[in-house]
């Protein structure tokens, strides 16, 4: 349309690359707040022995109830409990 | 709020917060080099390496507070600054506070960058090459689950991108867009001939 | 307005002043030394090459740093296009500014003194080496000339030492600073031709000079230099140089990177350093541009941007393609017209340029650029497309 290095080409073509800077930062925010929940998820159904029903993560919409595991084992209250200060692992 | 909740936000932005770091280190790199096409102007590669930088430092810091915050590690807000004194693996949560304190010097002095000159940014900023892998042995060491699959393979991820980058780094020349508009003004302005 | 302290003598048009009429006139040549740093503190004198660093402060860290084989650079290139007192003193004065270079050497211990002259500007040339073959033999021996390219920023201190130390005028990152580490890893004390002179003066005389050379361009009828008493109005300089030729848009303070000030506001500035710095300000190098109301602000100010952007000496990725985007956004509204989104362009990409150069010349632009949209903001916001004019 246009040569290529004329100062209203390159205006044009800065615009299009501060667009497109908009849009990869903003995909990478949502993709990071997604992966949160995402890994935060898949980190609780991976580990063993700490799935409990009553776990609501922000954005996942899974949670896993494994029967028969012990639950118990982990308190979870949340009152401060001194004690056992397993959090959410084995090691 | 449930503690599990906590537990695995601290999990989940801990995760994220090494894949953008990664790409962070991975955009510094090619920025070095001046990586340029038509459609991928040289400014995106920074501006994205900054937007990038900052939203780590974000993440991270939800990875910290929900870890320390959370009642049943007993943290506490010291062992988010002062390294190698959790009681809680020890070792490797320290190097977690280092990682966070180098990439915290690293940002600050970049949004000063005009206070200090450019060659102690400069040499801060090679500071990077420390505060990424303490930031991955840290996930190594303190991830409960580190060798399972999802957080193995992310990890590698991680990994193989900023060996590619550096390798990469290592065997191209920059194709510096700006060389030709450098030259020629020096050339202008170079007196070392005799006349 | 009273008598010039620079300029007294015989008329500077008449050619460079000789020795012996020099001292004749003024005295011999006082003695540098640490009393004249302490007068000149005292004084507060300012430099005159646009920074306005006491002069005072930068000798007492020169001869702190140097350890007895500094360098003074005597800064006569230039750059400014509009600018010419310099030139002038050159031309007419070449013993005030020796003197001056001389005592400045003799303060902070130096053994080499470089006259750092405009390539192009062949009478200052002819009258500075003129004048040191009427030196003494062992002040000969301590100064030569260097040649400077004709580059804007080939002005710029940390480029003279980059030039006369390895032979290319290109701005160099500071920290360090040339007055720790400059030509040849020494000390080095870089003074603009005007603030010497009056450095002559204030030695002989102990008290400060209350001059300040103006150099007065653009639309006004007898454009040139002229000595003026420090704070005079603004407008006495614009009568001295026979008033505007033409109702006047705005006045550029300081030049190139200076300030936009609307008339009604400029005519009573008084040219007094630290008097506009108090308002945000800077007499810069001194120059007064006077733009006629029928020039089309925008397309004026397009064209210094693209000087400017042009100016870039290349080596850093934001001064370069950042300077060339504004000039770039400018010259797309001085040719097709305001858009919605070139002010946003401008700002956006003035944010992107400030504080990222690896020297100062991005930041120079980047504030004379706010300076016009600021005062041609309407301009600006409402430009029609036409064709570039060529004034």
């Amino acid at each position: 349309m246009e040569p290529k290095d004329t100062p209203h080409a390159r205006v044009r073509a800065r615009d299009a690359g501060m667009r497109l800077l908009t849009r990869l930062t903003t995909g990478a925010a949502v993709s990071a707040v997604i992966g949160v929940g995402l890994f935060g998820a898949v980190s609780a159904y991976t580990i063993p022995g700490t799935a409990t029903t009553s776990t609501i993560t922000s954005s996942s919409s899974s949670t896993s109830t494994s029967a028969g595991l012990q639950s118990s084992t982990t308190p979870v209250t949340s009152s401060s409990s001194s004690g056992v200060a397993v959090s959410g692992g084995s090691r | 709020m449930n503690n599990s909740v906590l537990w695995y936000t601290t999990r989940g932005a801990g995760a994220v917060s090494l894949v953008l770091l990664s790409a962070v280190v991975v955009l510094g790199i090619l920025s070095v080099l001046r990586v340029q096409t038509t459609g991928w102007p040289r400014f995106l590669t920074v501006g994205l390496h900054r937007n990038l930088a900052l939203m780590t430092l974000v993440f991270l810091t939800l990875h910290i507070v929900t870890a320390v915050v959370d009642p049943f590690t007993h943290l506490g807000w010291l062992a988010a600054v002062v390294p190698f004194s959790s009681y809680y693996r020890t070792f490797w949560l320290g190097l977690g506070t280092i990682a966070f304190e180098l990439l915290l010097a690293i940002v600050l002095t970049s949004l000063v960058r005009g206070f200090i000159g450019q060659a102690a940014w400069r040499l801060l900023h090679w500071l990077t090459y420390a505060a990424w892998p303490f930031a991955v042995l840290h996930g190594v060491g303190t991830g409960t689950d580190a060798w399972s699959a999802w957080l193995f393979t992310l990890q590698a991820f991680c990994v193989i991108a900023v060996l590619a980058a550096i390798g990469y780094r290592f065997m191209t020349g920059s194709r510096d867009p700006l060389a030709d508009a450098r030259s020629s003004f020096q050339g202008a302005v170079d007196r070392r001939e005799p006349r | 307005m009273s008598a010039p302290q620079l300029l007294a003598g015989p008329d500077p048009s008449r050619g460079s002043e000789r020795r012996a009429e020099h001292v004749a006139r003024l005295g011999p040549l006082p003695k540098g030394g640490h009393a004249l740093i302490e007068l000149l503190v005292r004084t507060g004198l300012t430099g005159r090459g646009g920074a306005g660093f006491p002069v005072g402060l930068k000798w007492r860290a020169v001869t702190t740093a140097s350890h007895g084989s500094a360098v003074v650079i005597a800064n006569g290139a230039e750059g400014e296009p509009h600018s010419r007192k310099d030139r002038l003193l050159m031309t007419s004065r070449p013993h005030l500014i020796l003197d001056g270079a001389m005592l400045a050497a003799a303060s902070v211990h130096a053994k080499q003194v470089v006259l750092y002259i405009g390539e192009e500007h062949h009478a200052a040339m002819r009258s500075m080496s003129g004048a040191l073959t009427e030196r003494t033999e062992h002040e000969r021996r301590m100064v030569r000339i260097v040649a400077a390219p004709p580059r804007y920023v080939a002005g710029d201190s940390s480029a003279t030492v980059h030039l006369v130390d390895a032979g290319i005028a290109t701005p160099t990152t500071t920290p360090p600073s040339p007055r720790d580490r400059g030509v040849g890893g020494a000390a080095t004390l870089v003074q603009n031709v005007e603030t010497l002179a009056h450095v002559a003066v204030i030695a002989r005389t102990g008290i400060a000079t209350d001059t300040v050379l103006i150099t007065v361009a653009g639309g006004v009828r007898a454009p040139g230099v002229f000595e003026v008493n420090v704070g005079t109005p603004l407008g006495d300089a614009v009568q001295l140089a026979g008033g505007a030729s033409e109702p006047v848009r705005a006045v550029l303070v300081g030049g190139y990177f200076g300030q936009w000030v609307e008339p009604a506001e400029a005519w009573s500035l008084p040219l007094d350093p630290h008097a506009l710095r108090a308002r945000g300000l800077s007499l810069g190098c001194g120059v007064i541009g006077l733009v006629p109301a029928s020039h089309c602000a925008v397309c004026e100010v397009a064209g210094i941007m693209r000087y400017l952007a042009s100016e870039s000496s290349a080596q850093c990725g934001p001064c370069f393609f950042g300077l060339r985007a504004l000039a770039d956004a400018c010259t797309r509204i001085a040719e097709r017209g305001t858009d919605p989104g070139d002010l946003q362009r401008l700002q956006r990409w003035s944010a992107e340029v400030q504080g990222r150069g690896a020297c100062k010349h991005p930041d120079g632009v980047v504030m004379f650029l706010q300076s016009a949209m600021k005062t041609f903001g309407d301009d600006f916001a409402h430009h029609p497309a036409h064709i570039r004019r060529s004034a």
